[in-house]
This record gives structure tokens, C-alpha cells and sequence, in this order.
């Protein structure tokens, strides 16, 4: 049984691995899709010429507004994965 | 009051040096609090409640669990760790990825303008899988660090404008 102080000096904050998961993937799924739609809006001779590389890893991705939907859950999925990555190690090593 | 001042005092004396440990933050608020609550009975009848939930056995001079959750640190180190192995991951996936599907538009060994020695090669898998972890571990660290800062200096905030409202009214009772 700790006593008061030990628990004081060994509180660190521990993750929510799934809210953790939600708040990345909703973050870096509203960046592709704002980011893709902003390049429509912007316009000009090879509309995100860059961006559209994406679509070597994102099957289906274009930017185009029914692209960005689509990136946005890929890049959903992706966030989600990596914020639970990130909660479960880091909680591993946090309550070892 | 003294042992009050010892803490303020303290704690301000740990971000000077850098903070130096997360946990130093939850020792110097607890202390903090700990005088605070001997101190100003009209903050401990706000507290108190938060400290008994059902089942809870605390004893009156425990520090409740819902403060200490509120105000508890990030794991530097585990917060590195945790950004570096996903970031080393992300890139050696994704090396992979290309090393399997062949040739594409995408030129990816750009990657090698900031991580030296990078290619999307077999051997650039693990070359790309150390940088990705270090350069997440870095962010991961520093995430926490900048967070555990800006904790520290909101805790400082709530606690002093706590001392200026308990004090308020001392001309009025002179």
C-alpha cells in the first residue's frame, strides 16, 4: 500500500487509448479533407498535383469533394490506429 | 503560512531549473494544496466533496484521486517512446509498402532531404524506421514536456488567484 506522497510522486496521467484514437482520427481526417477542398476551391491548372500522390497509399483518393470524403476516412482509420498505438504503449510503460 | 510559502516558493524554483521532473509537479501543487486546505476552509468545502466517492477511504489529509488525476503529469519518456514507435513504424511501413509495389509517381526518397542515408530500398526500411523513431520520439517528449509546462503554469494561475480571493477581504478585518 503506497503511502500519500508516493502516490503523489508517482501520478502521471494514464491515456484513453480509444478516445485518444477518435480524437486523432477525426483531427487527421478533417486536415486531408480541408486541405483537399481547399485546393478545389483555390483552383488553377494541376489541381493538387502534389496531394493527388496520396493516392499511392489511399486507393480511390483524388482531389476532387467526393476524394476528400474519401480521404477523410482513410486518414480517420489512420489517426484512429495511431492514437491507440500511442495510448497502449505509452500506458504499458507508464503502469510497468 | 510558512509551509505554504515553502511550497510556492519551491515549485516556482523547479521550472526555473527546467523542470526537471513531471512528478515534482503533482508533489508542489499537493503541497500547495495540502496548506492551502489548512489554511482556507471556504476552498476546502468546495474540494472535499470531489474526494469521496462511493467506496473511497481517505482519511482527511489525503490528497483525493480525481485532483491528482486532474493535475497529474505526462510521461516524458513513455510519451517519446509511445510517438516513436509509431512514427518509426509509419515510415518503414510505408517503405515497405513502396519497396513491394515498385516504381511510382511518388517520390519518396525526398524523405532522405531531412533523414540522411534514406532510400525506399530494402536497407532504407531500417534506416527509415531509426530516423522516424527518434524524430518521434523527439516530438513525443516535447509534446510532453510543453504540456506538462503549460499545466504547471495553469496550476500556478488557479492557485494564486485562489491566495488573492482568500486574502481579499484582510483590510476588512483589520
Amino acid at each position: 500500500m503506497e503511502t500519500e506522497q508516493e502516490q503523489i510522486e508517482h501520478a502521471v496521467v494514464v491515456l484513453n487509448e480509444k478516445l485518444l484514437g477518435t480524437v486523432l482520427g477525426i483531427l487527421f481526417g478533417s486536415m486531408l479533407f480541408l486541405a483537399t477542398n481547399f485546393l478545389i476551391l483555390k483552383g488553377g491548372e494541376h489541381v493538387g498535383a502534389h496531394l493527388a500522390l496520396l493516392s499511392v497509399f489511399f486507393p480511390g483518393y483524388r482531389v476532387t469533394f467526393f476524394g476528400s470524403i474519401i480521404g477523410f476516412f482513410y486518414m480517420f482509420v489512420l489517426g484512429f490506429i495511431v492514437g491507440v498505438v500511442i495510448g497502449a504503449v505509452y500506458n504499458r510503460i507508464v503502469r510497468a | 503560512m510558512d509551509d505554504y510559502r515553502q511550497a510556492w516558493n519551491g515549485s516556482t524554483l523547479i521550472l526555473v531549473c527546467s523542470l526537471p521532473s513531471g512528478t515534482i509537479l503533482a508533489q508542489s501543487f499537493a503541497a500547495m494544496f495540502k496548506a492551502h486546505r489548512e489554511k482556507n476552509t471556504a476552498m476546502t468545502a468546495r474540494i472535499q466533496p470531489l474526494s469521496y466517492g462511493p467506496g473511497a477511504s481517505h482519511a482527511d489529509d489525503t490528497t483525493p484521486p480525481q485532483l491528482l488525476r486532474a493535475v497529474a503529469p505526462l510521461h516524458r519518456s513513455a510519451m517519446g517512446l509511445a510517438c516513436a514507435v509509431v512514427c518509426g513504424g509509419l515510415v518503414a511501413l510505408a517503405t515497405l509498402y513502396l519497396v513491394l509495389r515498385g516504381p511510382t509517381l511518388l517520390e519518396f526518397d525526398l524523405l532522405s532531404q531531412f533523414f540522411w542515408g534514406y532510400r525506399v530500398s530494402v536497407g532504407g526500411i531500417f534506416i527509415g524506421l531509426l530516423w522516424g523513431a527518434g524524430v518521434g520520439f523527439v516530438l513525443g517528449y516535447g509534446f510532453a514536456l510543453i504540456r506538462n509546462a503549460a499545466l504547471w503554469i495553469w496550476l500556478t494561475s488557479v492557485l494564486s488567484r485562489a491566495e488573492m480571493e482568500q486574502y481579499s477581504d484582510f483590510l476588512d478585518r483589520m
